[in-house]
C-alpha cells in the first residue's frame, strides 16, 4: 500500500473501523513505514485524550437564566381581534370570498341549463373540468398521494452495464427523467411520508434482481439519517471509475429557497463491499444536484 | 444524536415547532429544555469558556425562537440547532478576537464541579484531581485548533455526529469532514505532545 492510501485509511483504522483484510496490510505498511506510524500513534494518543470528554452539563442557574431571557422575548399570543384585523387575514378572507362567489356561479349556471361557462381560480384550475380532473384535484389538496400511488411517479431499480465516471454521472443523472418526475410530483410532506413505503419497494425490486436489500435498506438509513426529507427515487448496480458500486438517487428540498418541491437531488456511489464493513468508508462519490 | 432523530423524531418536531409558531404557552420551554445540554456542551466545547458558553447558548435560542417560523423541518430541530449554535460560536470568537481578549477565561468549567461530567464526580480527590487537570489541558488543546479544524472535530469526537451529518451542517464534501478531522487529531496530538506524560 502507497502512503497516500494509508494516511486515508487512517483514521477509520484508529476507530476500529476497518476489515481484518485491510487492517493487516495497514500494519505491515506501518512496520516499514516509520512517517505513517508516527502519524498513526498521533491519532491514537489524540483519540485518548478526547475519548474521556463527556457532554459538559449545562448550570442550573445558567439555564435559569436563559430560560428567564426566552420568557421575556417571547411573542405574546395575538389575539382573535387583532388576528382578523392583520392585513393578511384581510387578504386571505378577500380570497375565500371570491372563490365562493366563483363557485356560486359556476354552480347557478350549470343547474340552470346554461352554457357551460369556464371559471379560473387564481391557481387557474378549470372548475367545469371532467370529473376524474376533479378527482385529481381533490388528491393534490389533500397533500397528495400517500402510497406513491394514482398519478404519482414510483421509484426505479435498474441494472446496468454503465462504467461511470464523475463527470459522465453528472451529466446522465442530470437528465434522468425519474429525477424530473420526482421534482414535479412530489413535496417535502410526501416526502416524509412516502420516503419508507419507497425504500420498501426498492428493496423488493432489488431482491427480484437477486441483490442484497437488507444491504441496501442500511444504506438508505445511513443516507437518510438526520435528513428524513430524502424521498429515495433511483436505484443503479453500474460500474464507478471500473467500480462495482450502488448508485443511489434521493430527492429532497431546495436548501436555499422557500420551495418544497423535491427538486434537489443527492446521488451517493456507494460501494457495497465496504459500506458492509464499515459504512462511513462506503461512500464512494456524493454529487448535489439543484 | 438526540431528541428528534429519525422520522419520527421530524414529526415530533414539526408539531412541536408549530406549536412554538402559534405562541403556545410552553412550546417553546419544551424546546430548550430538550435541546438545552447538547447546545451548551457543543459552545463550551467551541469556547471553553462557560460565560461564554451561556452567552452563545442564549444567543442561539433566541435566535431559534425568532426563526421558528423558518425551520420547516427540512432537517430535525437538533441538526437546525447544531448548525444555529455552530454559527454563533464561530461569531462570537471572531467577535472577540477582534476585541483582543482572551479565548480561555477564569471561569473554566472544571473549577466549578456543577461543571465536570457526572461520572468524573464520583472518584477520590486525587483521580479527580488528574482528570480535571487533563479536561483542562485538553480543552486548551481544542481552542489552539483553528475554527475549520475546531468544528468538524469537536462535532465527530465529542458531538457523536457521523461524517456525512456533519457534511451536510457545514456543507462540506464528506472527504473534506474526514481529513479536516484527520488534520485536527494530528494537531491535537502535537500540542499535547510536550504533556504526554500526563497520561501516563
Amino acid at each position: 500500500m502507497r502512503c497516500r492510501k494509508v494516511r486515508k485509511s487512517l483514521l477509520e483504522y484508529e476507530e476500529g473501523t476497518l476489515s481484518e483484510k485491510r487492517v493487516k496490510a495497514i500494519e505491515a505498511h506501518l512496520d516499514g513505514c516509520p512517517d505513517c506510524a508516527e502519524l498513526a500513534t498521533k491519532l491514537e494518543f489524540s483519540g485518548e485524550v478526547l475519548s474521556p470528554l463527556e457532554p459538559v452539563a449545562i448550570p442550573e442557574d445558567a439555564s435559569g437564566r436563559i430560560l428567564a431571557s426566552l420568557r421575556q422575548a417571547a411573542p405574546r399570543k395575538k389575539s382573535r381581534v387583532e388576528m382578523l384585523r392583520s392585513p393578511r387575514a384581510v387578504t386571505v378572507g378577500a380570497v375565500v370570498a371570491a372563490v365562493l362567489i366563483a363557485v356560486v356561479v359556476v354552480v347557478g349556471l350549470r343547474t340552470g341549463g346554461g352554457p357551460t361557462t369556464v371559471t379560473k381560480t387564481s391557481k387557474g384550475s378549470d372548475l367545469t373540468a371532467p370529473a376524474n380532473k376533479a378527482e385529481e384535484l381533490e388528491k393534490s389538496t389533500t397533500g397528495g398521494p400517500t402510497t406513491g400511488g394514482p398519478g404519482g411517479p414510483l421509484p426505479l431499480v435498474k441494472v446496468t452495464a454503465n462504467d461511470y465516471t464523475p463527470d459522465s454521472l453528472r451529466l446522465a443523472f442530470e437528465r434522468l427523467q425519474v429525477k424530473k418526475e420526482f421534482a414535479g410530483a412530489y413535496t417535502m410532506s410526501d416526502a416524509v411520508n412516502l420516503a419508507q413505503g419507497f425504500t420498501m419497494k426498492i428493496a423488493d425490486d432489488f431482491a427480484t434482481l437477486g441483490r442484497d436489500a437488507p444491504l441496501l435498506e442500511s444504506m438508505f438509513s445511513y443516507i437518510m439519517k438526520g435528513e428524513p426529507t430524502l424521498l429515495p427515487c433511483y436505484v443503479e448496480n453500474a460500474r464507478f471509475q471500473g467500480k462495482e458500486t450502488w448508485i443511489i438517487l434521493l430527492a429532497g428540498p431546495p436548501r436555499t429557497d422557500a420551495s418544497v418541491k423535491l427538486t434537489r437531488s443527492e446521488t451517493w456511489v456507494m460501494d457495497p463491499v465496504k459500506f458492509a464493513q464499515n459504512p462511513d468508508a462506503g461512500v464512494v462519490f456524493f454529487l448535489e444536484q439543484k | 444524536m438526540s431528541p428528534g432523530d429519525g422520522k419520527n423524531g421530524i414529526r415530533e418536531d414539526s408539531a412541536l415547532a408549530r406549536r412554538a409558531r402559534t405562541g403556545e404557552p410552553g412550546a417553546f420551554e419544551e424546546i430548550f429544555l430538550l435541546h438545552r445540554a447538547q447546545v451548551f456542551s457543543l459552545a463550551y466545547r467551541m469556547t471553553g469558556n462557560a460565560t461564554d458558553a451561556e452567552d452563545i447558548c442564549q444567543e442561539v435560542f433566541l435566535k431559534a425562537m425568532r426563526k421558528i417560523g423558518s425551520f420547516q423541518g427540512r432537517s430535525t430541530l437538533s441538526t437546525w440547532l447544531h448548525r444555529v449554535a455552530i454559527n454563533v460560536s464561530k461569531d462570537h470568537l471572531r467577535k472577540k478576537k477582534r476585541s483582543a481578549e482572551v479565548l480561555l477565561g477564569d471561569d473554566t468549567p472544571e473549577t466549578n464541579v456543577s461543571q465536570a461530567p457526572l461520572s468524573q464526580r464520583n472518584g477520590g480527590p486525587e483521580s479527580q484531581a488528574i482528570s480535571s487537570e487533563r479536561r483542562r489541558l485538553v480543552q486548551e488543546a481544542l481552542l489552539e485548533l483553528p475554527l475549520s479544524l475546531r468544528a468538524p472535530l469537536v462535532l465527530h469526537e465529542l458531538e457523536g455526529l457521523e461524517y456525512h451529518e456533519i457534511s451536510r451542517m457545514l456543507h462540506l464534501p464528506v472527504g473534506t469532514v474526514k481529513s479536516r478531522i484527520f488534520r485536527a487529531r494530528v494537531k491535537l496530538a502535537e500540542i499535547l505532545e510536550p504533556r504526554k506524560e500526563q497520561w501516563g
